[in-house]
């Protein structure tokens, strides 16, 4: 079959209205689920997969990847709008995006975290198209010590989003390192600070953690103040303009191209890309300092590295069959429901169901700008609501959240214990983004350092093995040179302008 | 004693990091890890990178602590919109969490949430009665119905559960 036969069979294949009614479903599902703090993207995924076992192949399909695509973005509403994310993917848009939210910028947050996102999105799904068999061998050369290479570079925006408090936010960081340790052992299945309780052997959930550590203190912190009224805002209450997206063009391009590499990796997901791409934007950006106070720049580097990562996590999984993360898991699960076995068998087997899902995906894109931009006018408005009302609702969406991982109370208390420790942090001046960026990456970071380690036979120099490898850790040690540097010039600047003062 | 902790705050900060390290290198690993019989290498002990971690805050902390002695005391100030009552509306709100964590299992969450969202909603100042008590009746079961009908997440009922199973 010739490629134009190709292309009209799958375009056949795809233009059914069921097709194309299901995958705007499916967005609007996800954006709805993935905006709601507990629900995960994954488990969206796999509360719609029955719907599907009696549907065609590519429309069950397509559904699922809706769902997926706008749990991906829902996920940045609440983490702007009240500080809890509604997935870990997004728990880096709410450094710069909650801050937003505050300054009565919500909507122009939420418009500059759809913008980003669908950008990403459709960068995303073009490389997958056009790129999925170079991606998917350049993920192949990713062992264990690549992965912890990299995983060691995206710890160093820790330092960045550390602020003035460089020693705490690395104290921070252990703490976050230190809580991610609790569970069983990944080499050995032993037990590490479980203390005989069930509920700690498969280690704390992220969602229970980042709703404590963030969502909690802040409405704890509101009881301590008088509630204010916003201060003039010129910007409030107004959109993302056209100048806001060209001049975060660039960073939102690559984030997306970040997003696209890491996504292809297996096991790595939107939260590190997400980090990566923040960590980036700041060290490019020359308002560096204002990162985590509200910069449009750190929402749309947050959401396009997120949101990078929706088509190219599918390059494993059509092109090797290997599942990226839980959710594409879940959409293989569904392939093979209906019969179909991804991998170069079903390329060479049924182009055009692929072409047609290509399809599917490019208009994906669309309706997530679409639906997101319909919902943001209204969404926004939740930023206005006085905090005397909207804390209140928020803790117990909070609690049902926390609840709903993994049905569980223990979760709840969890989420309560963590939101007194991070009330905490916050009044002794403990920055909390190092100590989520730690717990969210540590499992990574140590999994695979252990198993590079298991793979040499205790031989360090597994971690100097490849160009790969070396690449990382130049970047890094020229990352940590960099921030050394600024901090020591930084000290020396106020320990002058100090004495200044005294003389 | 919140004054103290916010004049002292890198000097707590300091000595909360260097107690944490040490409890978790004496108390916590020697109590808390299962160390397998034969390990290979040292590397890859369960208990090695949790130590090499709270070796790495307790230098942390001892380099907080040095940092707070050399460098000249700051004055502290009382944030402007601190609220007259924050001391007491804090230890409010805490006990407001306390009574949900407690009584969120017997009470069920319907009935837990929204007592603990009416006295949330008073202690943060709002005293319109006929918007309170609708709203903290009506968020806890609204989201109830959306999970267990939207996604099928039975959230326990406790004493609700004659009234409410099956509905």
């Amino acid at each position: 079959m010739s490629f134009v036969e190709t292309l009209s069979a799958a375009f056949a294949l795809f233009a059914t209205w069921q097709n194309i009614m299901v995958l705007g479903l499916g967005v609007l599902i996800g954006t709805f689920v993935g905006a709601v703090p507990g629900m995960t993207t994954p488990m969206a995924v796999a509360l719609t997969l029955p719907f599907t076992f009696t549907m065609h192949p590519v429309t069950g399909i397509l559904l699922l990847l809706g769902v997926y695509k706008g749990g991906l973005y829902g996920g940045s509403i609440t983490a702007i709008l009240i500080n809890a994310p509604g997935t870990p993917a997004a728990s880096c848009t709410l450094l710069d995006g909650y801050p937003l939210a505050k300054r009565g910028e919500a909507r122009r947050a939420l418009d500059i975290a759809l913008y980003s996102s669908v950008v990403a999105d459709f960068i995303s799904n073009l490389s997958l198209i056009l790129f999925a068999g170079v991606l998917a061998s350049l993920a192949l050369a990713f062992g264990t010590p690549e992965v912890f290479t990299l995983i060691l570079f995206s710890l160093t925006i820790i330092a960045g989003v550390s602020g003035d408090q460089l020693l705490k936010g690395l104290g921070a960081a252990c703490l976050g390192l230190l809580l991610a340790t609790v569970g069983l052992d990944v080499i050995y299945g032993t037990n590490r600070f479980v203390f005989g309780q069930v509920d700690l052997m498969a280690g704390l959930n992220f969602i229970p953690v980042l709703i404590g550590l963030f969502a909690l203190p802040e409405i704890i912190a509101f009881y301590g103040r008088q509630e204010s009224k916003r201060e003039h805002n010129p910007l409030a209450g107004k959109g993302a303009s056209l100048a806001d997206f060209f001049a975060n063009l660039k960073t939102i391009i690559r984030g997306s191209l970040i997003g696209v590499v890491l996504g292809a990796i297996p096991g790595i997901g939107g939260a590190p890309a997400a980090f990566l791409s923040y960590s980036e934007a700041r060290r490019n950006s020359p308002d560096k300092e204002k990162f985590g106070t509200g910069q449009l720049e750190g929402v749309a580097a947050a959401e396009s590295g997120n949101n990078g990562t929706a088509g190219a996590t599918m390059i494993p999984l059509l092109a090797l069959g290997i599942p990226g993360d839980i959710t594409t898991a879940i959409i293989l699960g569904a392939f093979m429901i209906h019969g179909l076995r991804p991998g170069p068998l079903l390329f060479q087997d049924n182009l055009s169901l692929i072409y047609a899902l290509f399809i599917g995906i490019m208009l994906s894109s669309i309706y997530l700008f679409l639906i997101g931009k319909a919902s943001i006018r209204l969404i926004s408005r939740i930023a206005d609501i006085p905090q005397r009302i909207l804390f209140p609702v928020v803790l117990v969406l909070c609690v049902y959240g926390a609840y709903a991982v993994n049905n569980s109370i223990f979760d709840v208390t969890v989420m309560f214990v963590m939101g007194v420790i991070g009330f905490g942090m916050r009044s002794l001046a403990i920055p909390a983004a190092p100590f989520l960026i730690a717990f969210i990456l540590g499992p990574l970071a140590e999994d695979n350092f252990r198993q590079s380690l298991l793979l040499s036979k205790g031989d360090w120099m597994i971690f100097f093995s490849s160009p790969i490898c070396v690449i990382f850790w130049t970047l890094t040690v020229v990352a940590v040179a960099v921030t050394v540097w600024s901090n020591v010039k930084k000290s020396s600047q106020q320990t002058n302008s100090h004495s200044d003062i005294q003389a | 004693m919140t004054g103290f902790f916010q004049r002292n705050r890198n000097l707590v900060s300091a000595v909360l990091m260097l107690a944490f390290g040490a409890c978790v290198i004496w108390v916590l690993i020697p109590a808390g890890v299962a160390e397998p019989k034969k390990i290979k290498y040292a590397a890859l002990s369960p208990s090695y990178y949790p130590r090499l971690v709270a070796v790495a805050l307790m230098m942390l902390g001892a380099g907080v602590l040095l940092r707070t002695l050399t460098e000249a005391r700051q004055n502290y100030q009382a944030a402007e919109d601190r609220h007259p009552q924050a001391t007491p509306r804090i230890v409010g709100f805490f006990l407001i969490l306390l009574f949900f964590a407690l009584t969120l299992k017997w009470l069920g969450f319907i009935v837990a949430a929204t007592v603990a969202m009416f006295l949330a909603l008073l202690l943060g100042g709002e005293r319109r009665f006929w918007l309170t008590i609708p709203l903290a009746v009506l968020t806890p079961l609204l989201l109830y119905f959306f999970f267990l009908k939207i996604a099928r997440i039975p959230i326990p009922l406790g004493i609700l559960e004659p009234w409410l199973a099956g509905v």
